[in-house]
């Protein structure tokens, strides 16, 4: 008899269901004996020896055993007949020896395990599972770096489906990026190649950088880069809510005032001018003067619509302490059908200033106003303000609701303080009393004011972060030169600015230097503004990004994080709270939870 | 016995031929020709000699595809390594390696000319291959695991991380075990920085012997003796292992992981039904009769092999505890041991997952893939 051990042949998979497989012509497995239970009544010897006595010459006592199992009469002629086929009985009792020797060795050998290809894999580990990943499509846009490497295989584990794109540059090698990951091939900085890198994608991770210091390159990568992937991704979702069949994309803004359509055009007119005064009296109703109003010459402000459909809003005011405001009340819906601005968040302008700064100022339906400043600098600028931003007019406001918002004004206040309490500041600061004429031209200059607005659009509100940023903490490391790391700092400044303004939920991380170890050992330190000092594993951000994607608490929010470290004594103001990156629980989520919203 | 000294006689060939060698200073060969050919035992100081840094993050798995390697590469690919697996050329590879992002390179470890350029830019090697039951164990086991620890000290592998079986040493009689112990020390007279694990028993293995007959309703097969095993999950092995390369504190050393608590195949088994609700068919095998069955494919040649894997038999009627304290070993690795698995949590959930799936699919009659 040749003794074949049951278990893999070379080259064959699941010998097991082979052997399954193959058990099945037989009315019953061969090893089904009466149930025998491993009792100490019976006599196991004897047992036993009747077990295999009975396995190996099956034919002879299993044909009581199989017609019992077929009922049909017919079938029992046939299981006589293939009784007496001798091919059959060897087949038989070699089968009832492989399996009796599977089953001894498999007892002999209890602690060994044999692995079958095509197996029902079972998930006992809570570290690997992520149950959205099966219907997510992410990008990773940096896929040959650090971060990203680590992340795609991290993204790969878990089940999603990734997307890379890929420069393919000489050096980098085609091997770089896992087979199962979709490849594109391009450089960021071209807007074609990321619209053909984010059809299908829900989600992007941004971890690529420059690979130089020259600016054009910091410019292209950073800066361009992102702003090209978050207008990709607008009109993505935007493709994918219009075929899904909703009005209107989730994340895209809604708009409040936009001065290329006649609508708003109409309807922006200067509110008001004059002192406060002035304002608390209107306000009340009393009109003590006549010639006060809108017609005083002391202050002046007017709105048109320029050539470019920009509002442009200017004036002089002399008197101190003079405001001046233009806005609109908007009907609460838009065109479409859908609120304008319930579920929003914010409010984003496009504005040209003269360097002063402004008051954003909403109304809403109950009466009650609330005002933001933002500065404005020479030159066009995108301004992002969120509601929690905005401060109420009176004490005992109500916090603002942003469905009920009715109105929008910007307004300009002549703070500046006369000529005595001017000189009277600068003599307090210590620094030399001017002549009259500086303090003549700034006053001028404080007067007179000009600004133009493109549009005003709310940012929509959402659950997860759709772009997960990789940023810098502004760390410098050994070997670059501090003009550079300036310079890169900016860049990705105004990247992460410009992912700001888009729309689309974000989460910004920020780490310190990165090193290339094995991440997931030592705690990490979550913390906002510029403070942290460590370096921190590239894993561990990778880990941190691939739970950014779907933690609602680090939607709209920008983070530092680095190694847990200890502040010294005179920096002591704040409490560093460090978590250590266990895989089972969510760390991210207590971490970040702390932390200020649409910073 | 006759297996057992030929294995130890063997490792003393090797040692001996390398002791005579000077094992660890520099072998010149004569110079004849050219250049002069510096050949170094000592690992550390091969690495210095050579050129070309090795990043500190590349592993190489080697037996990849098996239930500890394919844990081992998801938790190093997880924790940022570079991992490299070996496998050997298949006509249907096994892509779920690739598919997480391991590269895969193809050698044998019966073809010990095969190793040295896998071994090229790694800088830790994780055995934990073996033979199948196919195969022969002293091909694999024993000449394959020189091989790749020869190869591991000329390409200067700064760690090497091995996989062995608890109190291997005790039972020189097993073939199997004698091997490893041999293996073991022939790793530590090498003079690698290695680790070595040695290991009882997985929860996998628990799902294949005893869960799945008890589910297909086939009649399981226990022995009758009073053998305890403290089963671990090899994920949290995996675990372990990826622990241990954090830091230098296991370097040199030989560490038992076990489970939490020590089972006999009795009480595994009675576990089972309780979790899949059914009574298990079972058969006792008697010890006696695998040593008579194992003595009798002795006196063949042929079935020599299968004679080996009946050696177990022996040990099983010893009635030992296999478990170890773990608290060093929890310290060395930095590891709470709260987090890992007991035999329980891990049956009871391959149990209720298994059950749902089968009221998905709706399967009553074949139920013929469950191993995992």
């Amino acid at each position: 008899m040749n003794v074949h051990l049951r278990g893999r042949v070379f080259g064959e998979r699941s010998s097991a269901s082979r052997s399954h497989g193959s058990r099945r012509p037989f009315s019953g497995a061969p090893c089904r004996v009466p149930p025998v239970r491993s009792a100490g009544s019976d006599d196991p010897e004897t047992q036993n020896v009747e077990a295999l006595k009975e396995k190996f010459f099956r034919a002879n006592s299993s044909e009581g055993a199989s017609s019992s199992q077929n009922t049909p009469k017919d079938s029992a002629s046939d299981i006589n007949l293939n009784a007496i086929n001798p091919y059959e009985l060897g087949r038989q009792a070699r089968q009832a020896f492989n399996d009796v020797w599977e089953q001894l060795s498999r007892v002999t050998s209890p602690t060994r395990s044999f692995i079958i290809d095509d197996v029902l894999q079972v998930e006992v580990d809570a570290d690997f599972q992520a149950p959205q990943a099966a219907y997510t499509t992410v990008l990773v846009v940096g896929a040959t770096g650090r971060v990203g490497r680590v992340l795609v295989r991290k993204l790969l584990l878990r089940g999603y489906k990734v997307k890379a794109l890929f420069r393919n540059r000489a050096g980098v090698s085609k091997d770089a990026i896992p087979d199962s990951v979709e490849v594109v091939e391009g450089d960021v900085g071209d807007m074609e190649t990321c619209q053909k890198a984010v059809q299908g994608v829900s989600k992007i991770i941004f971890c690529a950088g420059a690979r130089s210091a020259f600016t054009a390159d910091l410019s292209r990568v950073e800066e361009r880069g992102v702003m090209n992937m978050v207008k990709a991704m607008q009109d993505e979702i935007y493709r994918r809510a219009k075929r899904s069949g909703a009005k209107f994309s989730p994340v895209a803004k809604r708009e409040l005032a936009d001065f290329n359509s006649r609508f708003h055009q109409a309807r922006w007119d200067v509110t008001f001018v004059g002192t406060a005064e002035e304002a608390a009296a209107a306000a009340e109703g009393r009109r003590e003067d006549a010639d006060n109003g809108y017609g005083s010459r002391l202050n002046t402000a007017e709105a048109v619509i320029t050539e470019d459909n920009n509002l442009l809003f200017e004036g002089n005011l002399t008197t101190r302490g003079a405001i001046a405001e233009v806005g609109a009340r908007l009907p609460p819906t838009l065109p479409g059908g859908e609120h304008r601005t319930a579920g929003t968040e914010g409010v984003v302008l496009r504005v040209r200033g003269d360097a002063h700064s402004y008051l954003c100022i909403l109304e809403t339906d109950d009466g009650y106003r609330y005002g933001a400043r933002f500065p404005t600098r020479e030159g066009y600028l995108t301004v992002r303000l969120p509601y929690a931003a905005f401060r109420s007019e009176y004490q005992g406001q109500p916090p603002l609701d942003p469905a009920r918002l009715v109105g929008v004004n910007l307004r300009y206040e002549n703070r500046r303080s006369g000529p005595s309490a001017a000189a009277a500041l600068r003599a307090a600061k210590g620094l030399n009393t001017r002549n009259m004429n500086e303090v003549a031209s700034e006053q001028a200059r404080d007067q007179k004011f000009s600004l133009e607005v493109d549009w005003i659009k709310a940012l929509p509100g959402g659950t997860e972060p759709e772009f997960v940023l990789v940023s810098c903490a502004g760390r410098s490391r050994p070997g670059i030169d501090p003009s550079d790391l300036r310079k890169t700092i900016e860049a990705k400044r105004r990247g992460e600015e410009n992912l700001r303004i888009s729309g689309l939920g974000y989460t910004i991380i920020r780490p310190g230097t990165l090193l290339d170890e094995p991440g997931g050992y030592r705690a990490l330190v979550f913390d906002q503004g510029d403070r942290i000092t460590e370096s921190i594993a590239a894993a561990d951000v990778a880990d941190i990004c691939l739970r950014a994607l779907h933690e609602p608490e680090g939607r709209n929010k920008t983070f530092d994080v680095c190694y847990e470290y200890q502040a010294d004594e005179n920096n002591a103001l704040y409490e560093l709270v460090a978590h250590v990156p266990d895989k089972r629980n969510n760390y991210l989520k207590a971490a970040v939870a702390s932390l200020a919203r649409n910073t | 016995m006759q297996q057992s000294v030929h294995c130890s006689g063997l490792a003393g060939q090797r040692l001996h031929t390398r002791r005579t060698a000077g094992a660890f200073l520099p072998i010149r060969t004569p110079a004849s020709r050219s250049t002069r050919v510096r050949v170094y035992a000592n690992a550390p100081a091969a690495a210095a000699a050579t050129g070309t840094p090795v990043p500190k993050n590349s592993v190489l798995v080697v037996g990849a595809t098996g239930t500890l390697g394919r844990q081992i590469v998801r938790r190093a690919l997880d924790d940022g390594y570079d991992v490299r697996c070996l496998v050997r050329p298949r006509p249907n590879p096994a892509d779920f390696l690739r598919d997480w992002g391991a590269k895969v390179v193809n050698g044998d470890l019966t073809d010990p000319a095969s190793i040295p350029a896998c071994l090229v830019g790694v800088n830790t090697v994780i055995d934990c291959a073996t033979a199948r039951p196919e195969e022969s164990t002293r091909k694999v086991d024993w000449e394959g695991k020189v091989a790749l620890i020869q190869a591991a000290q000329a390409m200067g592998i700064q760690r090497y991380i091995f996989f062995s079986i608890f109190e291997c040493d005790k039972h020189p009689q097993v073939p199997l075990m004698n091997i490893k112990s041999c293996t073991e020390q022939f790793l530590e007279s090498s003079g690698l920085d290695y680790t070595t694990f040695r290991l009882c028993g997985f929860h996998q293995a628990v799902i294949g012997n005893y869960a799945v007959p008890i589910l297909e309703e086939r009649s399981v097969w226990g022995t009758n003796d009073e053998t305890r095993t403290a089963y671990l999950d090899s994920q949290d092995v995996a675990k372990m292992t990826v622990a241990a390369l954090r830091s230098d504190k296991t370097s040199g050393r030989t560490l038992t992981l076990s489970g939490p608590k020590a089972w006999t195949t009795k009480e595994v088994i009675e576990l089972c039904e309780k979790m899949a609700d059914t009574n298990a068919k079972v058969t006792t095998v008697p010890t006696w009769l695998l040593k008579r069955t194992r003595s009798v494919l002795r006196s063949m040649q042929w079935a020599s092999d299968a004679a080996d894997r009946l050696a177990f038999a022996e040990v099983l009627s010893n009635n030992e505890v296999w478990s170890a304290d773990m608290t060093e070993t929890y310290r060395l690795l930095d590891i709470d041991p709260g987090t890992v698995i007991t035999l329980e949590t891990y049956l009871q959930d391959y149990f209720s997952r298994i059950l749902k799936k089968l009221k998905e699919v709706g399967a009553a009659a074949d139920r013929t893939n469950f191993y995992v």
